[in-house]
């Protein structure tokens, strides 16, 4: 049973519901029941078999079940709390350019290294940081008696 | 067909031809009515520029001949004398003759021994001195700073709000260093508001962001008729504007300062130019309720000039120090005679 019931949810839902309507007796219903009148009002991908049903197959040997996934009724839902503070933002009298601005204060500016390899046509590694190079010895050419 | 209102509130059905003349008059009257929409301070601004613009050039026409005087600078690098243009030259085009130096840390001029903004062109045969943050007595520097740290605040607060806030800026005080903190009193019509923590920053930023731009302060005398026509837009200063001309010289003149876009009314003497500035921060927002004005609000802030350096604990203290109410008179028009700083605007000695 198990091992049918995976290898149905590898189809979609529709050919799922294909797929039963073809194998089930549907007058051999075991049970029957309704859950919610508002889940399966607009929703009318299935023809309205919204509600589970549980049956078996024509020739008996297999228990099938229809359990499709139920939508929440919109009149028991509350709505979704404003309290980030992007959304307050926008309240703000002061000028969006400004509150943009204060965003990205630490945003660096200006190209990736991404972009400015594409911009110069080298690889990446061209532009990471090289942190040596600010240590390195200077190396003034020398007075050579030898020469 | 469906024609949006002018208040984007709701939209009109013009599906029935019988009503369609009546609701087209309708909508042509309400498409009327939103030429005569609320003025912006950008509008404002503007105006004033090209106001401004016409009067200099006007002023500019009367130099017909360029003549000759002598400038005898005293002080380091050493004394020298120089020959500028009369009406022409600037105490920082002397500066850019004598040393970089001079050009970068001269917050304000002495010339003759009265203090002489950067950017104010000479008159006559002279004697000048370059004042800077770390003179020996930097107080008229000082005032000169704080007083443009003001008139900066003037500037963010002309700027930082969305265009449907009109900021009618009213006065500020003559700046008082013991109170910790420099003042702007303006009307922003806006009742409710106070302003968070990251709000202040953004109206910080507006001011730090003015070290870079580099703005110099330009110093116009003009007509009081010309100064009521540029500050028509805003109810204070075409109030103080007549006041201040009586007191002048003259008897009819305003000085106003420019600076970037923004103009408005000090007596001055002020900085250079905005490259000054270094730390720059709006502390607070405090109402204050005036006798004449009804009902304004009271913008504090903090500054330091590039040539001071402070550890950021300090800073941070006296950041802290300049959040409380600042004790300066409350903007009247009977103690602006004396006391404000935009609409006094010869009475330097009286209120130093």
């Amino acid at each position: 049973m198990a091992a049918f019931m995976q290898q149905v949810t590898a189809l979609s839902e529709i050919r799922l519901l294909n797929f039963l309507k073809r194998t089930i007796d549907c007058t051999r219903y075991i049970s029957y029941r309704q859950v919610s009148s508002s889940s399966s009002g607009n929703d009318n991908r299935f023809g309205g078999h919204r509600e589970p049903l549980v049956g078996l197959s024509v020739d008996g040997s297999t228990v099938i079940c229809w359990h499709p996934e139920l939508t929440f009724p919109y009149e028991h839902t509350w709505p979704v709390p404003r309290y980030d503070p992007e959304i307050r933002e926008g309240d703000s009298v002061l000028r969006v350019q400004l509150l943009k601005e204060d965003k990205m204060k630490y945003h660096q500016t200006g190209p990736t290294d991404v972009e400015l390899a594409n911009m110069f046509f080298t690889t990446k590694h061209r532009w990471y940081p090289k942190p040596e190079k600010m240590y390195r010895k200077r190396n003034p050419p020398k007075d050579r008696d030898g020469l | 067909m469906f024609v949006r209102s002018v208040h984007n509130c709701c939209r009109v059905c013009l599906k029935n031809s019988a009503r369609s003349n009546a609701f087209s008059y309708f909508i042509k009257r309400l498409l009327n009515t939103k030429v005569a929409r609320k003025l912006t301070n950008e509008e404002a601004r503007h105006k004033r520029n090209e106001i401004f613009n016409e009067e200099r050039a006007r002023q500019l026409t009367f130099i017909t001949r360029i003549e000759k005087i002598q400038v005898e600078h005293k002080g380091p690098p050493e004394d020298c004398t120089l020959i500028m243009n009369k009406g022409l030259s600037t105490p920082f085009n002397c500066a850019m003759h004598i040393g970089e130096l001079l050009m970068n840390r001269s917050v304000l001029a002495l010339v003759n021994g009265k203090p002489w903004d950067m950017h104010r062109p000479l008159v006559e045969d002279c004697e000048l001195k370059f004042l800077h943050m770390k003179d020996e007595n930097p107080i008229l520097s000082n005032q000169a700073f704080w007083r443009s740290c003001s008139f900066i605040l003037g500037y963010i607060l002309e700027t930082a709000f969305k265009n449907e806030h009109y900021v009618e800026l009213c006065s500020f005080p003559v700046p008082n260093v013991t109170s910790g903190s420099f003042v702007y009193d303006a009307d922003l019509k806006l009742p409710d508001w106070s302003p968070s923590a990251m709000e202040l920053n953004c109206l910080s930023r507006v001011g730090q962001s003015l070290r870079y731009s580099d703005f110099k302060f330009e110093r116009l005398d003009i007509d009081v008729s010309v100064a009521l026509k540029m500050f028509e837009d805003n109810q204070f200063k075409s109030e103080q504007i007549p006041q201040i001309a009586v007191k002048s010289e003259t008897g009819s003149t305003v000085t106003v300062y420019r600076m970037g876009d923004h103009i408005d009314i000090s007596r001055g003497p002020l900085m250079g130019s905005t490259g000054m500035l270094s730390r720059f921060n709006v502390t607070a927002v405090h109402k204050i309720e005036s006798p004449q004005y009804g009902p304004l609000s009271r913008v504090q802030g903090i500054a330091i000039p590039m040539s001071l350096s402070l550890h950021y604990w300090t800073y941070e203290f006296l950041m802290k120090r300049a959040t409380k109410l600042n004790q300066a008179p409350i903007p009247t028009v009977f103690q602006a005679k004396s006391r404000s700083e935009t609409v006094d605007n010869q009475g330097e000695e009286k209120a130093n």
